[in-house]
């Protein structure tokens, strides 16, 4: 997050064409985030500013979500960490997105209903869209 | 995405298969979903094949609703058994069943498994069940019977905790009479009919 307006830096499969082609700038764009363990999750709406090529930053946090990830779905799911390993750990590119708007999506009756600027979710989040 | 083009995403427990051409999504909270389909009938759907991990994308266009029949049926079975899982029975309840039509699909991530890997597995479990049965056939009263077939269970198919479970007279309750793998015995613990995973499962087997 880079403060107003907020910017959120999303991690990007770079093998996905189909995913790439559509984050233009500009492009209108949602995002959801969950946590496996509890469902507690959220949407984010915004636009696309640009994609970057990643840095030693971003691949650090690939390396260190694919793992929280692999291990909250074994733990919470029972699948086999040599099952999830692969599908989890690929190359990624950088999109930075303007978020213009948050919404609570854990399952319930409050799915959908709008967010403030504080994140509902725990750390432990994955961001697809 | 709606009818100005701002898009909406949302997570689903499951997707069936209605049949060669068409997915029915389980609606349970997608009331913006709902409307943005009602306005634009496209939308993509990104699978995830629970067993291999192998990733899809459809893109898929709105056909009808269903509230009742066998596909609605279907779909609230499946949520039941999830709900369960995820002890969530009083949240996830099925609303509708969103009828689909697939257009096209995209493998999004093809997992790295041998093509034959899978026949392999069934042919495995198709020897290992009918050792099971052979087993069960040289049991002489329901107590052996009971303790060879749950020990084959885990011995041959992986099943490492089980339990057997009758429905009392009333037919409201469940009691376990054997169990296996458990660090406690759980012999004559009780579950209500649709309560949990053993209940969902006794209560879809009644209907």
């Amino acid at each position: 997050m880079d403060g107003e307006p907020v910017r959120v830096r999303l991690l990007v499969d770079a093998d996905d064409a189909t995913t790439l082609d559509n984050l233009q700038p500009n492009a209108p764009v949602a995002i959801t985030a969950a946590s496996v363990p509890n469902l507690s999750s959220v949407q984010l709406k915004g636009r696309v500013v640009h994609l970057q090529p990643v840095n030693e930053v971003d691949e650090a946090k690939r390396v260190q979500y694919s793992s929280d990830l692999t291990n909250d779905i074994h733990r919470t799911d029972g699948d086999q960490l040599a099952v999830i390993r692969p599908w989890s750990e690929r190359s990624v590119v950088a999109c930075i997105v303007e978020v213009e708007a948050t919404f609570d999506q854990t399952p319930g009756p409050s799915a959908g209903a709008p967010l403030s600027a504080e994140p509902a979710c725990d750390d432990r989040v994955y961001m697809r869209h | 995405m709606n009818a100005a083009g701002l898009p909406n995403i949302t997570y689903l427990s499951a997707v069936h298969q209605v049949d060669g051409e068409r997915v029915a999504l389980p609606n349970q909270f997608m009331s913006k979903t709902s409307r943005n389909l009602a306005e634009n009938p496209r939308a993509s759907l990104s699978l995830l094949d629970p067993v291999s991990f192998s990733e899809y994308r459809l893109a898929i266009r709105y056909e009808r609703t269903d509230r009742r029949g066998p596909v609605f049926e279907r779909l609230r079975d499946d949520v039941d058994k999830v709900a369960a899982l995820a002890g969530m029975h009083d949240i996830f309840r099925l609303r509708s069943a969103d009828v689909l039509h697939v257009e096209e699909i995209e493998v999004v991530y093809e997992a790295p498994r041998p093509v034959d890997d899978r026949a392999h597995d069934h042919s495995m479990m198709l020897a290992a069940s009918a050792e099971l049965a052979s087993r069960m056939s040289r049991c002489a009263d329901l107590e052996s019977l009971i303790d060879v077939a749950l020990a084959v269970l885990d011995d041959l198919l992986g099943h490492r905790h089980s339990s057997v479970m009758l429905l009392g007279e009333a037919g409201t309750r469940l009691f376990a009479i054997a169990s296996h793998g458990f660090p406690y015995e759980g012999v004559g613990s009780e579950v209500e009919v649709g309560e949990g995973v053993a209940g969902a499962a006794a209560d879809t087997a009644g209907r």
